[in-house]
């Protein structure tokens, strides 16, 4: 685990008010460096408590996080401070400094280091540059969009050169347009920086169009993870399950067709390599009538995935053969039960 | 006497001196406990239940006497600490003792306002507790606080009026000598007038620096 830059083991946070709280419970996770990785989850799940053990702004109750192979347990306050500086974060709410400008805003972080405040403005202003709002710079925040705001925040995040960007439900606030348009962002300071980005999200789209691996959080603790294109062609929890066929599951229970004579089936496909008209072969092959319930495509990391549930007749052989058959142009073929999964 | 000009000019001078005085060394003591206060707190970035509490009693016990009494309570500290009991000098202390707390107070409810976010932001980036305080807690309660500076700046007026009473000098002193213990009702009427002017010139200016200064969306 050479390339590993981030590493969680046995993490469990508690909180203790009148009763007690478990946030998380026995995290293990590792982050690749250079990566995108996502962690989605409900809202109440832990994946911000989960976010905020990395920088320690909350401390584990028990378990080590490793920064770089080094384990962030055994720091002073001073030394987290220092690794604190070499990870970037963003906010839901942006959290910029209301009474500042946009400009003194992404200087602030040179100023908790006492930099050159000459090259501290070269700087910022270069950042600006890259988030592409230049020609704001004397503007205040409450001046701006939602979605300049958080661009702000994302140039402010790494003007200390950040090996990691901690996203906490960064595009949340923002309406879907803005939210690509930050996305291709993160995803270009992941590709020309080389800057490792964690996506804590409650939004499955965000992980699709821009997460490499991905871990599912669930009840404080770790559902599923891997590689986002593994996990949406065939998810193995429940709560993965819900997330990525949550439109499917939507068209179940309005209860298209619950006859007792036919069947469900979820069909997953990669559109990139399956050039067949599948349905069609399906149906003169079998000579058997398909109704269509609910069909989808999306964009999973620069692949095209569809999926796709169909009715069948309840034939065991017709069936059998439509699954052979499948499974040779390597579609996944599962059937749907009545409950939505 | 009602329509000596002099009279009335030194005295608006003598008050401003009492108000301006008291309010800056007020500050200079007010405005850090104000910070131990909120930074303390339990939702404070350093919490420390015990400085907080033993903070905030002391500072209750001295905004829960009233000023005429504390006027003279502190009269031993004030003879110590300027010389003399009577004329301007001699109000600022117990304005001082009973300014501050209040102050502190003030001072406390408006860096809490300072959105929770924008300080773990900054802790993010690495920020010390100090650094907090003085570039995020501080900078971001700026119009807050400034409002603060309005409300005390006036109370403080309003009380060094009651230094009179003890031959403090200023409006209020020739309130009293002329207008009450002399019947000369004119007198008193004219420095109330003056009080009032001074009151609301003083309240709208920091108003307005503090709307000015303000740079979150109205």
């Amino acid at each position: 685990m050479d390339n590993e830059i981030l590493r969680v083991e046995n993490l469990t946070k508690v909180y203790k008010t009148d009763v007690e709280n478990v946030a998380l419970s026995d995290i293990n996770l590792y982050i690749k460096k250079g990566s995108i990785f996502g962690v989605i989850g409900l809202s109440g799940a832990g994946k911000s408590t989960l976010v905020r053990c990395f920088n320690f702004l909350e401390k584990p109750t028990s378990g080590r996080v490793y920064f770089e192979g080094k384990c962030l347990n055994d720091m002073n306050d001073s030394e987290i401070r220092s690794i604190r500086k070499q990870m970037g974060m963003i906010f839901q709410n942006f959290n910029l400094l209301e009474q500042s400008s946009v400009l003194k805003n992404v200087l602030f972080p040179f100023e908790i280091i006492n930099a050159d405040r000459k090259s501290s403005i070269e700087k910022a202003r270069n950042l600006l540059k890259l988030v592409g709002l230049s020609d704001k710079e004397k503007a205040y925040p409450s001046n701006l969009s939602g979605g300049q705001k958080q661009r702000v925040a994302i140039a402010r995040a790494l003007a200390l050169d950040p090996k990691v960007l901690l996203c906490d439900e960064a595009t949340s606030a923002l309406d879907p347009k803005t939210t690509n348009q930050i996305l291709d962002l993160l995803k270009k300071i992941n590709k020309e920086l080389g800057v490792t980005i964690v996506i804590i999200t409650h939004q499955m789209s965000v992980v699709e169009s821009i997460c490499s691996e991905v871990a599912i959080i669930d009840h404080s603790k770790i559902a599923e993870v891997g590689y986002v294109k593994d996990i949406f062609a065939s998810p193995k929890s429940e709560i993965g399950k819900k997330l990525i066929f949550g439109d499917a599951t939507v068209a179940n229970n309005l209860n298209i067709d619950v006859n007792n004579y036919s069947r469900k089936f979820r069909l997953v496909f990669d559109g990139n390599k399956v050039k067949e008209p599948v349905i069609s072969n399906i149906i003169m092959k079998n000579n058997v009538p398909i109704n269509i319930l609910f069909a989808d495509t999306r964009e999973v990391d620069g692949a095209v995935n569809g999926q796709m549930i169909i009715e069948l007749p309840d034939d065991k052989n017709i069936i059998n053969n439509i699954d052979k058959y499948l499974k040779e142009v390597s579609v996944v073929f599962e059937e749907v039960t009545s409950d939505g999964n | 006497m009602a329509t000596n000009l002099d009279l009335y000019l030194t005295a608006i001078r003598e008050t401003l001196l009492i108000v301006v005085a008291s309010s800056i060394i007020s500050y200079i003591i007010g405005l850090p406990l104000g910070v131990i206060l909120a930074v303390t707190s339990k939702n404070g970035i350093s919490p420390k239940p015990v400085i907080n509490q033993v903070l905030g009693v002391i500072i209750n016990i001295f905004r829960s006497i009233p000023f005429l009494i504390l006027l003279i309570l502190v009269l031993p500290v004030t003879k110590m600490l300027v010389g003399t009991t009577i004329g301007p000098i001699a109000v600022i202390p117990p304005l001082v003792f009973s300014a501050a707390p209040y102050i502190a107070r003030m001072v406390e409810s408006s860096i809490m306002e300072v959105d929770y976010g924008v300080i773990e932001a900054a802790r993010s980036m690495g920020a010390s507790d100090f650094q907090i305080i003085t570039k995020v807690l501080l900078t971001e309660a700026r119009p807050n606080l400034m409002v603060g500076v309005a409300i005390t700046t006036t109370t403080i007026l309003g009380y060094s009026a009651m230094a009179g009473v003890v031959g403090g000098g200023g409006l209020g002193d020739v309130a009293i000598r002329y207008g009450y213990y002399r019947y000369e009702n004119i007198v008193m009427f004219i420095t109330v007038i003056i009080l009032v002017i001074l009151v609301q010139v003083i309240q709208e200016s920091f108003l307005a620096i503090s709307r000015k200064i303000d740079k979150r969306a109205k």
